[in-house]
């Protein structure tokens, strides 16, 4: 165990003893309250509960999703995060503000927007050939608003510390721009990409007021998990509800853990 | 390879940089462009470089007019203040890049570029740290790697920007002589910024001095230390003192080089002893001469006859032996 003084904050014992106590309240107490009710659940029900089409189909939903808005986000979030630190403009604070709004604006009012923009009669929606509203796609864009700022924010302050001078010494080494962004600019950027990404892809997967709205909730079509969980609720099915609850924990746990691990093989040297 | 700098002005925004310079730096030369900071001498490198483009005026290398080639085109090695290494990788990796980013039908085997690579880190003296990551190192091997990573390629030219200003004075000095003798085994045509007189007049061949964007003068150490061209130059290369003898007429002498008597001698004026601070081989005395604020500061060897027993507030007798005349040459007298 390592123990540095800081002479600023209280000492180890200290301030240990509070992160666990509110990290236990906050956090374990919940999650451990919810893997005990499951256990009023025989492991049978479980499997049965879990392996039922519905279910599956709303897992593989959920996490597509999730997985296919972060990747989306990690892309333009890099652009987007790019342009707000290497290039002055005007309005660029004003853009630099608007990253947050997805925080701070109720995701449900946000799933409404988005819904009547792009329904197939809507303004946005009534340009495309194709649906987006009441589709994966609709839940996917739903999924890239609300998570938006997390790539943005990650890789900023990585970026702004990247000095200029990087790039100019690769360059004066014959280096083309797409072997500067390879192999110089990707390679520090990557472990906080991989941050943001994780942090996205979380959130996509729990995400429930934006998409309810969008989805369209129709089942073994746009019914993602936490829908379904809300509507076992709605039914007094507690159990099932949470055996649902206890299944997208451990996937996300699972998940979670190998993003974790892939990052710290990025990491060159500790 | 020899450059030709013609007729180039520089502005950002409503700032000039650089006023209409015309150099030229013959093949194999180590040129220092000196002056303050803000002269538009870091400038003046990184259009050479081509990282800037000037507003007018050309960039010519042997005779090829480079104005419109690209950095990458121009094959010119850069250092920089603060080393730019990359971080992520290794110092072979570092050195190893340029060669690595060549177009597949020019870039030579792995087996080439690793003793190519241990062949640099050998020139640089630092092979035992081609596994380090460039935090492990201090910030002199660091400018070193910068170094070897700037000649893998093989450049004609090498440019350094300020590349001892982020050292401590000791490795500064280490490395300055380490560059001058480099210089002198591999002769590449070298221009580096510096606003540090003495790592000018140490290291270079010749020095450009500017001010304000423009070149105030060229010319060898000794040339631009015993001619300068202006008041700016004399200033600029040492300390200086100023004699006021008459209400529009003053003198302007270095403090090495002034004659200093205990007793009233032919041409020696009366001053009066404020501070006296031994500084190793030499000794510093201030004097308030009588009718001007401006203090006079004298440096004799610390062994000076008219030093012994001397305190403040003593009388002392100082002639300069050497001004500078409004013409602006420097007379001994």
């Amino acid at each position: 165990m390592s123990h540095r003084t800081s002479p600023v904050i209280p000492g180890f014992g200290l301030t240990l003893g509070y992160t666990i106590s509110y990290l236990a309240l906050i956090v374990l107490i919940p999650l451990g309250a919810m893997l005990i009710y499951s256990l009023q659940m025989t492991a049978e029900q479980w499997w049965s509960l879990i392996s039922s089409r519905q279910v599956l189909f709303s897992l593989k939903l959920s996490f597509g999703t999730a997985l296919f808005a972060a990747l989306l986000n990690g892309v333009l979030g890099t652009v987007l995060a790019w342009v707000l630190v290497r290039y002055r403009f005007p309005g660029r604070r004003i853009i630099d503000a608007m990253v947050d709004m997805p925080f701070a604006l109720p995701t449900a009012v946000a799933g409404i927007a988005l819904t009547s923009l792009y329904a197939p009669n809507g303004l946005i929606g009534s340009l495309f050939p194709f649906k987006i509203a009441y589709t994966p796609l609709g839940i996917t864009l739903a999924l890239v608003f609300v998570t938006l700022p997390f790539v943005v924010r990650t890789l900023q302050p990585v970026l702004a510390d990247i000095p200029k001078e990087i790039e100019e010494a690769a360059t004066c080494l014959g280096a083309r721009p797409l072997q500067v962004f390879r192999h110089v600019l990707l390679p520090s950027l990557l472990p906080a990409w991989v941050t943001g990404f994780a942090l996205a892809f979380a959130r996509g997967v729990g995400e429930y007021g934006s998409v309810v709205f969008i989805a369209g909730n129709i089942p073994l079509k746009t019914e993602i998990l936490p829908l379904l969980i809300v509507s076992k609720l709605d039914q007094y099915d507690y159990k099932g509800a949470t055996g649902i609850g206890v299944l997208m924990l451990a996937v996300s746990f699972v998940l979670l853990l190998l993003i974790n691990l892939l990052q710290r093989r990025l990491q060159p040297q500790n | 390879m020899s450059i030709e700098i013609r007729g180039i002005n520089k502005h950002f925004g409503n700032f000039q940089a650089l006023k209409n310079i015309d150099l030229h730096i013959r093949s194999g030369e180590l040129v220092a462009l000196l002056g303050p900071s803000g002269c538009g001498k870091t400038s003046l490198l990184r259009i050479i470089a081509g990282l800037e483009t000037p507003d007018t005026g050309s960039i010519v290398f042997h005779g090829e007019d480079v104005s419109s080639h690209d950095v990458r085109d121009r094959n010119v090695g850069f250092v920089f203040q603060h080393y730019a290494l990359f971080r992520h990788m290794t110092v072979f990796d570092n050195v190893a890049f340029g060669l690595r980013m060549k177009p597949k039908k020019q870039r030579p085997s792995e087996s080439v570029i690793a003793s190519k690579v241990h062949e640099l880190l050998n020139l640089v003296q630092l092979d035992w740290l081609a596994d380090r990551y460039p935090e492990q190192l201090s910030g002199g091997q660091r400018q070193r790697i910068a170094l070897a990573r700037a000649l893998a390629v093989e450049p004609k030219i090498l440019l350094l920007d300020e590349p001892f200003g982020a050292l401590d004075a000791k490795v500064r000095k280490e490395l300055r002589r380490w560059l001058a003798r480099l210089h002198e085994e591999v002769h590449l045509t070298s221009v580096f910024v510096t606003h540090d007189q003495e790592e000018a007049m140490e290291v270079a061949d010749r020095i450009v001095v500017m001010n304000k964007g423009v070149i105030e003068q060229i010319g060898t150490p000794a040339e631009v230390y015993e001619k300068p061209a202006s008041e700016f130059v004399y200033h600029f290369l040492g300390d200086s003192n100023r004699l006021q003898l008459a209400e529009d007429n003053h003198l302007l002498f270095r403090p090495h080089e002034v004659s200093l008597s205990r007793s009233a001698a032919d041409e020696h004026r009366a001053a009066q002893v404020r501070d006296i601070r031994p500084l190793g081989a030499i000794t510093r005395v201030t004097l308030q001469v009588d009718g001007q604020d401006e203090l006079i500061e004298a440096e004799v060897a610390k062994d000076h006859g008219s030093l012994a027993g001397l305190v403040r507030g003593e009388t002392l007798y100082f002639k300069p032996k050497a001004v500078l005349t409004p013409s602006g040459a420097v007379q001994h007298v």
